[in-house]
């Protein structure tokens, strides 16, 4: 399928204008008939080269000018989609590829400096509020014109926090953007490494073949080297005993014809030993020739691979304000949504974790954190054992919040909770891993100690005797409230229960929230406080 | 060259096993002749490989350029 029929399927395009080359149509002969070899080398020479041409066509096939509604803009307000099906069209797809890239680069790089300029425009609101509001501190005549200018900087300030809240959300609708921008482009990059793999792989492969064989001809050869050395050294040998022969034959006054046919059968033995060490130098040379062969496809194969360039390209990333995922939850940018079924309660309990970490503390994070008891949220009507998938589950948390803090009235809050509310959970192996290490925290409560009810009372009664020291001492009436009669707690069908420590702990909270004699917010502060520092440690039958 | 050498051994004699030593280097010279054959295909497809590359990097710049005026005018 070419360009054309993937996305105008009417107009048909005549094979002859593709962007193959004439004579890469097998049709050089014909291209070429008539004119000699030297007449077409100028020709080629006279043109640009085939990949030039080959780029021009793909270029005037996509009619990228921009005066006029191009190919390329008509395919872009197809949308995203059908741009990302050229990939799937041989010969377009590097160009598209490259092209989808350095699109969604330049977004990036838009969007980034959108966010740098609204920053800076940020701290200088953000500079002009703390300005008024320490000359509003400043100011100590309340009187007259004063109170005047203060009430007129306090109007001030109002509109520059709104310009502010405005701006923060903006940030943040800006970098959910670039975020996307980046996805996509990531997206024709991963195509492009892909492709890069496959060229550069199988060479890869070829080289280490090579090297191997190599390898396998060095361990082949190795017992014989002995063998040459040997040859020659006989060689040497024979050659010494020759000269050597020569002069004792010549002082013993022997022919010289004699000594003509001697040397003779000498030189014969040393030539042909030389002959088999000439053979085997040559062998050697040829080796090291293969070897030089093998550095130059391995400079090759790093000319080739443009996977540093890809990976440069990847480190570009969006600035962001404070989540690290800004996605909002409507993008639609998430190709693989997570199918997979969770226990409602698990979801739950990430979520807290999740929120927690990614809200803005200056909130009322404890306001927000749904609570709710072990099996059921009834705030959101959530069932703990219920199986959802996480969409299904920020859903329903999504419905929830927008209830609880209406966006007019809970602007930032209900902005930040849906950034926290798009970037949970999109990393399907990340929520397992979480999941996983919750399990084990909650397999590690499970074995964890155990007390008679009347025995952990008694140790929480030794534990707070302890903090409280010589108040208690000094104070009946706070010794009454403090120390807890395990009668309270034991009842009959109590007797054999044993309890954790996390349980221990609620108990006593609840106790003492309802205590008479706990009326003083500061007892009741400090003893709530207590219960949180009730260790291990202390949780033991008797100390 | 194997007879040639193989007459050579014979008429040589010496204390080295020639026959081995021919046989050897007759392998070892169809071994490194195949080996080499291997690796000057290989030679040349990376050689191709490389071309190509180096003109898909002359190429993005111009396709680059026409992305960003693109995306100029979407932004």
């Amino acid at each position: 399928m070419n360009i054309e029929e993937h996305f105008f399927p009417k107009n048909q395009v005549n094979e002859e204008e593709s962007d193959v080359l004439p004579e890469e149509q097998g049709g050089i002969d014909d291209f070429h008939l008539g004119r000699s070899p030297e007449i077409i080398g100028e020709e080629r020479k006279a043109h640009m080269n085939v990949e030039d041409l080959r780029l021009r066509n793909s270029l005037d096939k996509l009619d990228l000018t921009l005066g006029d509604k191009g190919m390329l803009e008509r395919i872009v307000e197809r949308g995203r989609e059908a741009f990302d099906g050229l990939l799937d069209v041989p010969a377009i797809n590097e160009i598209a590829a490259r092209f989808g890239t350095e699109f969604d680069q330049r977004l990036l790089d838009k969007s980034n400096e959108r966010i740098r300029e609204m920053r800076v425009e940020l701290s200088l609101v953000e500079d002009r509020i703390k300005l008024f509001n320490q000359m509003n501190e400043a100011a100590d005549d309340k009187s007259g014109m004063a109170d005047l200018l203060i009430g007129a900087r306090n109007e001030k300030i109002t509109e520059m926090r709104e310009k502010s809240d405005w701006i923060t959300a903006k940030i943040k609708e800006e970098g959910a953007n670039a975020k996307i921008h980046e996805i996509n482009r990531n997206k024709y990059v991963e195509w492009m490494v892909k492709r890069n793999n496959e060229r550069i792989a199988p060479l890869e492969a070829e080289k280490a073949k090579h090297q191997n064989d190599l390898r396998k001809f060095d361990e082949s050869v190795r017992p014989l080297v002995v063998h040459f050395e040997q040859l020659k050294m006989e060689a040497e040998a024979l050659d010494k005993e020759r000269d050597s022969w020569r002069e004792n034959a010549k002082e013993a006054g022997m022919k010289k014809s004699e000594i003509r046919n001697v040397v003779k059968e000498f030189d014969g033995k040393i030539n042909h030993r030389y002959k088999y060490l000439d053979e085997w130098q040559k062998i050697n040379l040829q080796r090291a020739k293969i070897e030089q062969k093998i550095a130059a496809i391995e400079v090759n194969i790093r000319r080739a691979d443009q996977s540093n360039e890809y990976n440069r390209i990847l480190e570009n990333k969006p600035l962001l304000i404070k989540d690290d995922n800004p996605i909002p939850e409507d993008a639609n940018v998430n190709s693989e949504k997570i199918k997979t079924k969770f226990k409602a309660g698990d979801l739950l309990e990430l979520w807290q974790e999740h929120f927690v970490q990614k809200v803005d503390k200056g909130f009322q994070i404890k306001e927000a954190v749904i609570t709710g008891d072990s099996g059921r949220s009834s705030e959101i009507k959530l069932n703990h054992d219920e199986e959802m998938s996480i969409d299904e589950f920020k859903k329903r948390l999504s419905d929830y919040y927008e209830k609880r803090f209406p966006k007019d009235r809970n602007g930032e809050l209900a902005a930040e909770i849906r950034m926290a509310l798009g970037s949970f959970g999109r990393d399907e192996e990340l929520l397992r891993a979480q999941l996983r290490d919750w399990d084990e925290n909650e397999r590690g409560k499970e074995e964890a100690p155990k007390l008679w009810i009347q025995d952990a009372i008694i140790s929480w009664n030794n534990f707070i005797s302890k903090r409280f020291g010589v108040e208690l001492k000094n104070n009946a009436d706070l010794a009454k409230t403090v120390i807890l009669s395990p009668g309270e707690f034991v009842g009959k069908d109590d007797v054999s229960q044993e309890i954790g420590l996390e349980e221990l702990q609620t108990i006593v909270a609840k106790y003492y929230q309802n205590k008479p004699g706990t009326e003083n917010q500061l007892l009741r502060d400090r003893l709530l406080q207590e219960c949180k520092n009730f260790s291990e440690e202390d949780f033991a039958p008797r100390s | 060259m194997e007879e040639e050498s193989k007459a050579n051994a014979n008429a040589g004699g010496g204390d080295v096993d020639e026959k081995l030593i021919v046989v050897a280097l007759g392998a070892m010279k169809k071994d490194l002749n195949e080996i080499e054959k291997g690796v000057d295909q290989t030679l040349q497809e990376s050689a191709v490989a490389a071309k190509k590359a180096e003109e898909e990097r002359r190429q993005a710049s111009i396709i680059g350029n026409l992305a960003r005026e693109v995306a100029d005018k979407e932004s």
